[in-house]
């Protein structure tokens, strides 16, 4: 029989001839499922595939494999020779898959009507619409007066930086920026690159300021760790808060918040005073010591014990320890924890961080700070990848900020501009700006000030809900993504092929999105090629092979690096580390608070009598705001009630709280209502929310309105000089409102 | 009207059709024999005196049934074609709070099978479950393209187009096999407009006429 389109017009019209159906198939849906089951259980079922991919539940991208039955997904399993995840996939990998079959998927790109409902619109409309509207803003108030702020995902990145610099705009911003963007300018300015790894599998002693690896992104962190505590690593974590990690711990500090940088400096006070760091390093291969040593004279152990709240001898300890580990001691590097972008020391924590792994002179040692080169794509076809031409002007907020990298940029100033009426449009790849990176009152503000806004993204976050134009992208297992690069010892490069069709008609990669966004603002020019062209061209730029690729999951680039021990080139100024950093010495002018040398800066707020700083912190089964639609993951944070927020024990008995009981969390800005997870293990001058909560979208049921946000309570604040939004210069009262 | 005519009405009307569908659909003879259809238990009471033959939304009428009569009296008012395509991009489109997406899955468990080894294989309310699986197997089985190809295969407007086939050409016992099995979601469905759309009283209307049609399709087949 002829397959045959049925129509209501033909069934109308009685066109359709009756023909007897011949049913070859089980009608019953019991009858089929069961014969379903049978065939299952006797052999391997037909058409299973497995797809090489990368997880998508955080900036980390774990490799993975997906089984697919049927065209629907089966299973995920971790690739055992990715870095990241080897063999393991995280809570979030898992759930997360379960956005491709959401039903709070956006289905249809939208626009945004006047009551701020939405209305599905055709993908022609919004392009053109969209792109009008983009041509006459940078017409009339230049190409500055756009940004995208975008989740760095290769495509994210790629797309993202490449659309809005071939409209003459510098403005790319992404999530780095508030995740880590004064501990990778702290960094990039005393050692010269944005980040180090320390070698926990073979250091003797490691510090962790705040971060938690077993609390954090990528399951092979959490195994280095476990095995470096089997081995016997003295593992140090210094935190407000006992950790996950902490179970692997020697020592658990509990740090008075916002105050690493003083223990840092009397650290670095004890080892030159005691003369445990490395002279041959500091003498051959650095700048600034002599200018910063007798000023390190003044941060004793007993100066830091008043601020930090360590005891002096612990510090003392601590340093000692450090020192005699030598080259195997290390501070582990961080990422958002303490001091990505806290308070407004931050900046000067990560500087210090870095010297002291200098004063340990671990640059390049066995269990020291890691500096591995990354590689870098080969050079593609300009003819067909053609070059954006150079930008000449400045990326907004780098004036104010000019610590701050250009790479980095500073994220919170496209809200500030905006509310100045300065900044006209901005879009958003799968960046929920508005409730994750500063005070959503500020952001919404700033949004309502634009002419144009677009968020391309697969659900209706906060940020998209404000938006005049919502994209909606495909999930990343119906689509092909760019490769990444993955820097360490020994450098990769991992692929996401396509493991699904895609299920709904109206949504579209991420990269089609963009190429059609492109030709309707008049910059197609450079987008007259297929990701399929652009990801052979990348894999064979570093000389792999793509159908190896595509069955690996993840190729090897040149040999593992072997140059532990030898003398570090840095990428500064100077080529050397730098103590006294000579971009700040250039530019004292511009200096509100930094000096050449690394100083002490005291947290912007202390909390008073009666009052808590309100710190937060991830967990394990969530990213950021983003997995909190996913049910599955929902479920255990129901389960185990892990939206509480944590009261030091001592400060809830004067209180009068106790476990499960519902507090009020206030400041000038917010006030919530959460229950309380009463806690011997939290510094008593604080309180901790986990930052996943609190959502305000109604689109997003599973998370709306559940615990208290975090952003919320934060003031729309920019570090000195530097720029991200010292999430945790907050304080709080919190009182019983519930039993 | 046939059965399956009236079943490829309302298949029309759970998606974002074009106004030539529309029209098609909703022209004033095809609308009153539509109605006459779907709504067999309707019996006209009584006239006006005035009452032109282009007027009849005084009719006066009873359900035989006892059951309500304002469901028929709301279908009588055919809102315009700009009107319905502004209801259904606000309504008939994923991802909003006012979403209510006529799609079998989102009322069933994902996956029945013990093997399935993805966290979410036993939520409710996810795109293609194993009754989009079903329906996809059938739709070859019976070697007919899904008629409507953008929409799910287990989308109302395809599952009523499937059913208008049953009804011309298959068993009896077919035919209540799968009203049983494949729209008995309906209900719920239902509660979903009243909770999300709780206004859209034409759409409610349709909805518990469909679900009683399909009640006298069965009836009327056994």
């Amino acid at each position: 029989m002829q397959g045959r389109l049925i129509s209501r017009r033909s069934m109308i019209a009685g066109s359709a001839a009756a023909v007897a159906l011949m049913s070859t198939g089980v009608l019953s849906m019991q009858d089929w499922l069961t014969s379903k089951a049978h065939a299952e259980e006797a052999s391997k079922p037909s058409g299973e595939e497995v797809f090489a991919s990368t997880c998508n539940a955080c900036s980390s991208k774990c490799g993975m494999f997906v089984h697919v039955r049927d065209g629907k997904l089966w299973k995920l399993v971790g690739n055992k020779d990715h870095p990241y995840s080897k063999g393991m996939l995280c809570p979030r990998g898992h759930g997360s898959a379960q956005i491709v079959y959401s039903e709070d998927r956006l289905t249809s790109p939208m626009k945004r009507n006047e009551d701020g409902s939405f209305s599905a619109i055709s993908w022609d409309q919004a392009y053109k619409e969209i792109g009008d509207k983009l041509k006459g803003i940078v017409a009339k108030s230049g190409p500055e007066s756009v940004s995208i702020i975008t989740d760095p995902r290769p495509i994210g990145q790629y797309y993202s930086q490449r659309f809005i610099n071939a409209l003459g705009s510098p403005n790319y911003y992404t999530h780095n920026a508030t995740c880590n963007g004064s501990l990778a300018a702290g960094y990039t300015v005393t050692f010269g690159t944005n980040n180090f790894s320390a070698d926990v599998s073979n250091a003797k002693v490691v510090v962790f300021l705040g971060r938690s690896y077993a609390d954090g992104i990528r399951p092979s962190a959490a195994k280095n760790l476990a095995d470096a505590a089997e081995k016997g690593t003295k593992i140090v974590i210094v935190d407000p808060r006992y950790n996950n990690s902490a179970v692997f711990a020697s020592q658990w500090i509990p740090i008075n918040p916002g105050t690493d940088l003083a223990l840092l400096l009397a650290i670095s006070h004890v080892l030159v005073k005691e003369k445990l760091y490395d002279k041959d390093f500091v003498t051959t291969n650095s700048i600034g010591f002599d200018e910063w040593a007798p000023e390190l004279e003044q941060y004793t152990p007993k100066w830091a014990a008043e601020i930090t709240g360590i005891d002096a001898k612990v510090i003392e300890t601590l340093a000692k320890d450090l020192g005699t580990a030598g080259h195997a001691g290390v501070i582990e590097q961080s990422w958002r924890a303490a001091f990505g972008c806290q308070h407004q020391n931050s900046y000067e924590t990560a500087r210090c961080v870095a010297a002291v792994n200098a004063l340990l002179g671990n640059y390049n040692h066995k269990g020291g700070a890691g500096l591995y080169p990354t590689a870098k794509l080969g050079k593609l076809d300009e003819t067909k990848f053609p070059k954006i031409p150079e930008i000449t002007i400045k990326k907004v907020g780098l004036a104010e900020y000019p610590l701050q990298s250009s790479g980095q940029g500073i994220v919170n100033i496209v809200a500030a501009k905006a509310k100045e009426g300065k900044m006209k449009a901005a879009f958003f790849y799968h960046s929920n700006a508005i409730k994750c990176y500063g005070n959503p009152k500020d952001w919404q503000e700033g949004m309502e000030a634009m002419d144009l806004t677009v968020c391309i993204d697969v659900q209706m976050s906060e940020t998209a809900q404000l938006c005049d134009y919502v994209l909606a992208e495909c999930s990343y297992l119906e689509r092909l993504e760019l490769p990444q690069i993955l820097g360490g010892k020994q450098n990769m490069m991992d692929g996401r092929f396509k493991a699904l069709e895609i299920m709904h008609p109206d949504t579209l990669p991420g990269d089609e999105i963009f190429v059609g966004l492109a030709k309707a603002s008049g910059i197609g020019e450079y987008f007259n090629f297929t990701i399929d062209e652009l990801v052979k061209a990348q894999v064979k730029s570093m000389e792999l092979d793509i159908d190896e690729l595509a069955k690996k999951g993840v190729l090897k680039i040149g040999e593992a690096w072997d140059k532990a021990g030898e003398p570090v080139t840095f990428a500064t100024p100077s080529t050397k580390f730098e103590f006294a950093a000579s971009k700040i010495a250039g530019m004292m002018d511009k200096m509100v608070m930094h000096k050449p040398t690394i100083a002490w800066i005291p947290p912007k707020v202390t909390p008073k009598e009666g009052e808590f700083r309100l710190i937060g912190g991830k967990q394990s089964i969530h990213s950021h705001t983003m997995t909190t639609s996913i049910e599955a993951l929902m479920n255990i944070t129901k389960e185990y009630n892990l939206e509480r927020i944590w009261i030091p024990a001592a400060k809830a008995k004067e209180l009068g709280i106790s476990e499960g009981d519902t507090v009020e969390v206030s400041n000038e800005l917010y006030s919530g209502k959460v229950k309380a997870h009463v806690t011997e293990r939290l510094n008593p001058t604080c309180v901790w929310i986990p930052t996943h909560y609190g959502g305000s979208s109604s689109y997003l049921k599973q998370g709306y309105q559940f615990g208290i946000p975090h952003m919320e309570f934060v003031p729309f604040d920019f570090e000195p000089d530097v720029g991200p939004p010292m999430t945790h210069e907050v304080i709080v009262t919190v009182k019983k409102v519930s039993a | 009207m046939h059965s399956s005519t009236a079943l490829g009405i309302f298949a029309s009307l759970y998606r974002r059709c074009d106004k030539e569908d529309w029209i098609d659909a909703t022209e004033h003879d095809t609308w009153q024999d539509f109605l006459k259809t779907v709504c067999p238990t309707i019996e006209i009471i009584s006239l006006p005196d005035d009452l032109s033959a282009d007027d009849q939304n005084n009719e006066v009428v009873r359900d035989t049934n006892q059951l309500d009569t304002k469901s028929y009296h709301e279908l009588k008012k055919i809102p315009s074609y700009e009107k319905f395509i502004t209801f259904a991009n606000q309504h008939y489109i994923g991802g909003l709070p006012t979403s209510i997406v006529a799609v079998e899955s989102l009322f069933r468990t994902w996956s029945a099978s013990c093997d399935s080894q993805v966290a979410f294989a036993k939520q409710t309310g996810l795109y293609n479950s194993d009754y989009a699986d079903h329906m996809r197997y059938l739709f070859e089985a019976y070697n007919i393209q899904i008629p409507y190809k953008t929409l799910p295969p287990d989308h109302l407007s395809n599952l009523l187009i499937f059913l208008s086939l049953l009804v011309e050409n298959a068993s009896l016992s077919d035919v209540c096999t799968f009203i049983d099995e494949h729209l008995d979601w309906l209900p719920a469905y239902l509660e979903r407009i009243n909770e999300r759309a709780d206004k859209a009283i034409w759409l409610i209307s349709l909805t518990q006429v469909l679900i009683k049609y399909l009640t006298c399709i069965k009836e009327t087949t056994s």
